[in-house]
Order: C-alpha cells, then structure tokens, then sequence
C-alpha cells in the first residue's frame, strides 16, 4: 500500500487493522451532504447557462440595433416630408339604404357627376294625367266615388 | 469535465467521515467545513485528478478560513465525542469507538498524517505538501503514529482484560 514500506511487522498489523475500520457517515448524512452538493453543481450549471443566454441576447440585440439605426434615420427624413394622412373616419351606425345621387336623377360615373338631360321627355303632360286619374276613378266602387266627390267638392269650397 | 455524481457519491460514503475526524482538531465547523468541500468538489471543473488529496487541501484551507472569520476557540471536549453522524454497526460500535479513541489520543499532526494516509488513501508526497513537510519527514511522523497508536490500543486491551 504504502511507498515506503514499514520495517516493522507490528505496525504493519496495526496499519491492517486501521484499514478495517475506516469510519463511515451513515446513510443520513451521506445523503444529507449529496443532496447539498448536488443542489451547488445545478445552481451552477444553471447560473452559467443564464450567462450564455445573456450573452447571446445582448449580442443579438446589438447586431439588431447596429442594423437598423441607418435605415431608421433614413426613414426619418422621409417622414419629415411625407403629410400626415388624418385617421379612418368612424364609420356612421346608419348607412343610407338610397343612394342621393339616385334620388336626384344624378349618375356618378368614372369620377364625375352627371345629369340625365333626356328625363323631362318623359313626363306626361297634364291631358294624358287627366284621363289616366279618370279611368282609375271609374273602375272605384260608388261608395268610393262618392266619397272622393264629396272630398273635391269640399276642397273647391275652401279654394273659393 | 465535472464529477460524475456517482463518483461523488462513493467518494462521500468513503471519505466523508474521514474528513470530518480529520478536520474536527482544526475547527468547530467542521460538518459545514467538509460538506462545503464536497459542493466545491461536485462544481469542479475540471475535476481535480486525485480528488481525496484536493478534498484534504480544501478541507484546511476551509477550517482556517472559518477560524479567521469565526473568531471562536475549539471546544476540545467536544472533539473527543463521536459524532452522531457516523455509521454504527451494532457489532463494530464498540471497536470502532475504542480505535477512534485511540486515534484522538495522538497529537494534532501526528493524527492527521494517520488519518490522511490510511483512511484517506493520500501519499506522502502530498500529505507533505498538504501539511508543510518534506516526504520524508511526513512518513518518520507516520511511523511515529503507528507506533504511539499501537501502545495505546495494547494499554487498552489490556484495561478491557
């Protein structure tokens, strides 16, 4: 065992029987210390990998920022001459179900307004309105006739 | 690369106790002390390539550093006891209790050599660097042990006759 070996026989014996009894931590506090030791070795290892991670991020972010900052001053410029376009209108709760520009007899197209110029042609004159009136007057029943008779007779009073 | 755990583990059931024996004579702390030493050694990296010896350095350099900073006197009384920590074989209580006995009757560096080279398994060489000696003079205070050591458990068998 040793390198320089003992002369004497006796404490070779003594030697021999130290060997035998090496004292031992019971399962306890072998487990005890274990447990601590392996608890140091993950906070370790976990401390560095955190660095690592650090590193890499600060690294990245660094190579980001150096990338960006001469396109951002660039966009800067552009910005100074660019207008301000104002935000989307709200949209209205009430959207007109006819279109204006239908009500008025007006045709929006490719960008401007137009007028139809041919509808007056159409309108019928008061003769033909007349008869169209009197036809529709003679298919009523004579309750209704008399009814709408009595209506006109009031209404030319009171024009008199 | 660190140390493997099962590494550790076997070098805590075979040298824990030792440890503990070898650095209650230099602090109260010793259970602190030897359990630190294993955190250090389980962090390691590289692993130390004899890991018993770099556990004894550690082990002192630790007692000492917690003398400085504890400022507090070694209670002798309570070096001589057993710790309860120790494994207690029914069959083997009473020897072991009689041999550490006789092992603390030694002096300070006598004891530490012994317990180093025997139970710890360090050479000479490094139980020198350890303490401040030569190899040569590490293994004349050796011999010395073995010899004050044998007297005692003789002087103790002859008691328990």
């Amino acid at each position: 065992m040793s390198l320089n070996p003992l002369d004497h026989p006796d404490l070779a014996e003594v030697e021999a029987e130290l060997l035998g009894k090496r004292p031992r931590l019971n399962a306890k506090a072998q487990q005890s210390i274990f447990y601590q030791a392996a608890f140091q070795a993950g906070k370790a290892s976990g401390y560095k990998s955190t660095r690592v991670w650090q590193t890499c991020t600060v690294g990245l972010s660094l190579i980001l920022a150096l990338n960006i900052y001469p396109w951002r001053q660039h966009g800067s410029e552009q910005q100074m001459t660019k207008k301000v376009e104002p935000p989307d209108p709200i949209p209205s709760l009430v959207t007109p179900s006819i279109p204006q520009e239908s009500l008025l007899g007006i045709h929006g197209g490719q960008g401007r307004l137009s007028f139809n110029r041919e509808s007056w042609k159409t309108l019928e004159n008061k003769s033909e309105r007349f008869d169209k009136e009197m036809k529709k007057f003679a298919l009523l029943d004579l309750h209704e006739k008399a009814h709408s008779l009595i209506q006109l007779t009031r209404l030319e009073n009171l024009g008199n | 690369m660190p140390i493997t755990p099962q590494a550790l583990a076997l070098l805590i059931e075979s040298h824990g106790a030792v440890l503990q024996i070898w650095t209650r004579s230099r602090t109260h702390y010793w259970e602190d002390v030897v359990q630190e030493a294993f955190c250090r050694l389980a962090v390691q990296h590289p692993a130390p390539e004899h890991p018993p010896s770099w556990l004894f350095t550690v082990c002192k350099n630790l007692a000492e550093k917690s003398n400085v900073s504890h400022h507090r006197r070694i209670k002798r009384e309570n070096l001589k006891a057993i710790p309860e920590a120790f494994e207690s074989d029914p069959g083997k209580a009473l020897e072991q209790t009689e041999t550490l006995a006789a092992v603390e009757t030694l002096k300070q560096p006598l004891k530490e050599i012994l317990i180093a080279r025997i139970w710890g398994g360090v050479s000479f060489e490094e139980i020198g660097k350890l303490m401040g000696f030569s190899t040569a003079t590490a293994f004349r205070r050796y011999e010395t042990a073995l010899k004050q050591l044998r007297e005692t458990m003789v002087l103790q068998s002859e008691r328990n006759q």
